[in-house]
């Protein structure tokens, strides 16, 4: 069988304030291979967006293994995780976060400006994808000038534009009407059928069912997997 | 990558208007000021660096003890040149001039006065003298020759070819023009347009050469041969007067670099004690410190502003952007609106140095085409735009994109602890020069209200040249006749500047040794206590036409004081070699300087020592007008001399030209660096509103009064000025005192001086942080939450 894209063991995260010390994951294990689509869903505070963070080299896990693609990666420091990162993972989140000061394009653009693509190949891969999400017409505009379904679809334009082999959305339709919320699953869904791996995170019963396989969290901890058919 | 850099950049500064233009304007004001203090340090540095020969030139001291101390001093007796020239191999040139003053130069009736110097024809070997006509070794080949700078001739000529030409110099010698050189730079100790060989001036005036080496009255300077030792010949020249006057033991001479003077010219007991380089100091630590609160301004905004662009940072780190990629992005941001400031900085240059000028009394003028020193401006620029970015740049990177796009980076207290430091620094330079300014123009003004002793308005003084010398009471007559003057007399110098003081002088009950006290001596004749309106105490004044007061002395209190006479009318004083009797006692007047306590003075009685007129002006008409009759009667005796007087009250105000120039430049520094302060408060404190927006709006609808809040919003700001005030009148009150005690006179550091400049920050304080502070709290509440 072929190793998993993604082992994590036993990995821990804790948040100290003051006086309380918060078991965001607890001695938390699972696995996802290489073009899966995952849903991971359960109550508020339960530790998902802690766990995406940490999937995706935001942020490192106090204890515990993190092999990505067969290297372990729980210990790397900031500047190796940024490499590994920009080169393997795109980002969608529940509150888009484009840059306001800059265009559709060069929001799209800005991925590939950090991985060194030359500025006639970027341009290339830009019109590409923004011609997929069907926001052609607009990327001489800024991002206060859209609705909330087209920033979301300059988002995942973003987050492909470099054909990272996994996908990491936290909420993706939280801030969207239904239809819009539709139009975006289904983009993702052609994504994963294109070969992506994600990796999602949501509170849509129907939203998961997009997905191969629901993770639920409780405390910290995988209660149940669903295999969806 | 870096076209991205420059765009965001670029949009960045539009977007926030406001912001931008503080950012840029502050830094802009800032370098400008800075920059054009650095210009007057380089020019004051640069002093006389225009001689090819200034490792070698040095001009010849004396010093002289005199009263317990020695005093140093610049004039030379006439044979010292030539001796030197003899006795010492180690030397390659030697020249003598005179003191350089105003002449009467008159070509073709059409009189002009100009600096004109008499020198050694040596002195074109050793100085540099850049000759557009003629060469330096044969311009003074016939002793009746003058030489001209290119001003000169232009005010003379105009167009004409000068050469060959004859000036008439001060109306009696004749002197053919044989060259003309370039202007000297105006940082030169050298101010003269005309030049005249020595041997003509000897010739002119027969004491010169008569004179010996008692009378100390030019300059001697000295061009050494190279890899001389300096100190080795000083020794054997320490000496050089006593080989040839052997009486006189007491004057020694030592060499002293020429182009040092200029800035290290002061001496005191025989050792060098500064001189201007103490203003140089103050100069370069005024622009460096107007530089700082620049860029503190630039870093204090900048870190501020970062708090908004957390997110983006967050993104871009997401995205891929390495920690290095932020920082480079940060900081080519701060680069490019330092560059931004940079031709603000120029052309505000450009707008004031005039002005600037005009109060430091120089002429600068910018170095457009000089390359170094676009160089230097353009190193200070990205050095200011390194150091100021680099702050915002290290922090907003060390940002974790996890927490800002939570939007839990709260921005630490470090930042916000650093941005109150940052913001006290300014404060305490800004108060400290506030109290400063306060305390000098305090000490200006005790000193302009001292008593003076006599009436120093409505007064005016002119030399009495050419043909009014000796036709003075005619002059007289006629003046006071036509109503333009209602007094006037003769005096040797100015009632606004002692310049003269004799020793020798005896009286009854004199002690041993008291004959070497040098006591101050203004010689007179009729009219001088009338005219100046001097309070006599005793006795009476010089009774006019009475020809047998050359006989009569008047002293002032200090000088009875100082004599310890207890019944002075009546009483014998020898002074210039007379048994004088004491026939009047003025009350003290302030003859020297303003800042000491008035010195024992005789006013003596001579005619032939006159060289000035005091005229009192007739109070009853227009000033304008009596000067235009007085002008019109002196053309008639004095045709040839243009009409030039001095009013006493200027004259007397001269005398803290320095204390003025001190006064008006710390005021002006005052008034920038709270301005540049201000703009940095303003936007704090308007970052401060925004960012408690939320906040605000909620207390608002809870029901906080509109002056809670802006008490809320104000009261930080309030106490850091607090702080800035107690640390910045701390430092000032010590440098202050330091400055006081310079002066025998001198006014106290009173409580309301620190009562005052309390107020002052705090107002300023209050004006600026309110306006945002009440803005917010008028605004609407609904707004702001719907915005969240
Ligand atoms: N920076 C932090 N400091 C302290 N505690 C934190 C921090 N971030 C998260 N936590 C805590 O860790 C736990 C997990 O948080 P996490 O954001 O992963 O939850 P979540 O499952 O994504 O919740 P939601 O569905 O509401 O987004 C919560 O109890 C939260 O309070
Ligand atoms: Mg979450």
């Amino acid at each position: 069988m072929e190793a998993p894209m993604i082992k994590i063991s036993n990995l821990e995260k804790f948040y100290r304030t003051e006086e309380v010390e918060t078991i965001a994951l607890n001695k938390l294990s699972m696995e996802v291979a290489t073009g899966e689509f995952v849903a991971i869903m359960g109550p508020s505070g339960c530790g998902k967006s802690t766990l995406l963070n940490i999937l995706g080299m935001l942020d490192d896990p106090d204890a515990g293994s993190y092999i990505f693609n067969d290297i372990e990666v729980a210990r790397f420091n900031e500047r190796k995780r940024a490499d590994l990162r920009k080169h393997n993972i795109g980002f969608v989140f529940q509150s888009f976060n484009l840059i306001d000061e800059l265009t559709v394009f060069e929001n799209v653009e800005l991925p590939l400006i950090y991985t060194g693509v030359a500025a006639s190949e970027r341009v290339k891969r830009v019109e590409e994808v923004l011609d997929k999400m069907q926001i052609m017409h607009r990327r001489n505009h800024y991002p206060q000038q859209l609705s909330g379904g087209q920033q979301q679809r300059v988002a995942i334009a973003r987050a492909v534009v470099n054909k990272p082999k996994l996908i990491l959305a936290d909420e993706p339709t939280g801030n969207l009407d239904s239809s819009n919320g539709n139009d975006v699953m289904e983009l993702l869904t052609d994504l994963n059928e294109q070969g992506t791996t994600i990796i999602m995170v949501t509170h849509s019963e129907h939203d998961a069912r997009y997905s191969h396989r629901i993770i639920r969290l409780l405390d910290g901890q995988t209660v149940m997997e669903n295999i969806m058919v | 990558m870096f076209k991205n850099y420059l765009k965001i950049a670029w949009r960045s500064l539009i977007k926030n208007k406001l912001y931008s233009a503080i950012n840029i304007g502050g830094l802009g004001v800032g370098m400008a000021v800075s920059f054009m203090l650095l210009l007057y340090v380089y020019n004051e540095f640069t002093y006389d660096g225009f001689h090819q020969n200034k490792e070698r030139l040095y001009r010849v001291m004396r010093t002289q003890p005199n009263n317990g101390e020695i005093y140093t001093n610049q004039s030379m007796p006439v044979p010292a040149a030539p001796a030197m020239k003899k006795d010492f191999p180690e030397i390659e040139h030697v020249a003598r001039t005179d003191w350089g003053g105003d002449h009467l130069l008159n070509y073709n009736n059409k009189p002009l006065k100009m600096k004109l110097v008499a020198a050694d024809a040596s002195f074109l070997q050793m100085f540099t003298v850049d000759f557009v006509k003629g060469t330096r070794n044969d311009v003074f080949h016939d002793q009746s020759s003058v030489i001209l700078s290119e001003s000169a001739v232009k005010a003379i000529f105009g167009d004409k070819d000068p050469i060959g030409q004859t000036l008439k110099i001060d109306g009696r010698t004749s002197a053919k023009v044989t060259g003309v050189f370039k202007d000297f730079p105006s940082n030169s100790s050298f101010k003269f347009k005309a030049v005249i060989p020595w041997t003509l001036y000897e010739a002119e005036n027969q004491w010169v050469k008569q004179s010996g080496w008692g009378n100390y009255s030019f300059q001697t300077f000295v061009m050494l041969k190279p890899g001389v030792d300096l100190e080795k010949l000083n020794t054997k020249m320490r000496k050089l007067i006593e080989r040839y006057d052997p009486n006189n033991k007491e004057n020694k001479l030592f060499l002293y670099s020429f182009t040092r003077g200029h800035l290290y010219g002061q001496f005191k007991n025989g050792v060098n004690s500064g001189g201007a380089i103490e203003y140089v100091r103050l100069f370069f630590f005024l622009a460096i410190g107007i530089l700082l609160i620049a860029c503190i301004n630039f870093m204090n905004l900048s870190t501020a502003r970062s708090e908004r662009r957390s997110r983006e940072v967050g993104i871009r780190k997401v995205v891929g952007a390495r920690r290095f990629a932020i920082i480079q992005q940060f900081l080519g941001e701060s680069i490019l609106t330092a560059l931004f400031s940079l031709v603000v900085a120029v052309i505000l240059m450009a707008a004031s140095i005039n002005y600037f000028n005009e109060v430091i009394n120089k002429h600068l003028v910018i170095p457009f085409n000089n390359a170094w020193a676009w160089g230097a401006a353009i190193t200070v620029t990205l050095l200011t735009g390194i150091l100021a970015g680099s702050y915002p740049a290290l922090f907003l990177s060390s940002f974790k994109p996890v927490k800002v796009l939570k939007g839990v980076n709260k921005t630490g207290k470090a930042t916000l602890h650093a941005r109150q430091v940052l913001v006290v620094l300014q404060f305490v330079f800004a108060t400290s020069l506030i109290l400063s300014s306060i305390l000098i123009y305090k000490q200006i003004n005790y000193i302009k209200d001292r008593p003076v002793g006599y009436v120093k308005n409505g007064v005016i003084e002119m030399d009495l040249e050419g043909n009014l010398a000796k036709q003075y009471q005619a002059f007289r007559t006629d003046i006071i006749n036509s109503g333009a003057a209602v007094d006037a007399t003769a005096t040797s110098g100015s009632i606004a500047n002692s310049n003269s003081s004799s020793w020798g002088i005896n009286w009854p009950g004199q002690l041993p040794g008291e004959d070497k006290i040098p006591i101050d001596q203004i010689v007179t004749t009729f009219n001088f206590i009338s005219t100046y309106k001097l309070q006599l105490l005793k006795g009476r004044d010089y009774i006019p036409g009475r020809m047998a007061d050359t006989l009569s002395l008047i002293m002032n209190e200090s000088a009875v004081k100082l004599m310890r006479l207890k019944e002075p009318l009546g009483q014998i004083v020898k002074w210039q070699g007379r048994n004088c009797t004491v026939v009047g006692i003025v009350k003290d007047f302030v003859w020297g300087s303003p800042y000491e306590p008035v010195k024992p003075a005789i006013i003596g009685f001579d005619p032939n020592w006159a060289n000035q007129i005091g005229i009192r002006l007739n109070p009853n008409q227009p000033v304008s007008k009596s000067i235009e009759t007085i002008g019109n009667i002196y053309k008639k005796y004095n045709a040839e001399y243009p009409f030039e007087y001095q009013f006493v009250d200027d004259s007397f105000a001269d005398k803290f030209a320095n204390e003025k120039l001190l006064g008006t430049l710390s005021s002006s520094f005052t008034v920038l660096a709270i301005i540049i302060s201000c703009l940095g408060l303003f936007g704090l404190a308007s970052f401060s509103a925004e960012q408690r927006k939320k906040e605000i709006s909620i207390r608002k609808v809870l029901g906080a009064s509109i002056s809670s809040l802006w008490f809320n919003l104000s009261k930080e700001f309030l106490i850091l000025v607090t702080i800035s005030f107690l640390i910045g009148s701390a430092i000032s009150w010590y440098y202050m005192n330091q400055w006081l005690l310079h002066y025998t006179y001198r006014t106290g550091i009173s409580i309301w001086v620190f009562l005052a400049t309390i107020a002052i920050s705090l107002l300023v304080c209050m004006v600026t942080v309110s306006w945002q502070a009440i803005k917010a709290a008028l605004s609407n509440p609904v707004k702001s939450l719907k915005n969240e």
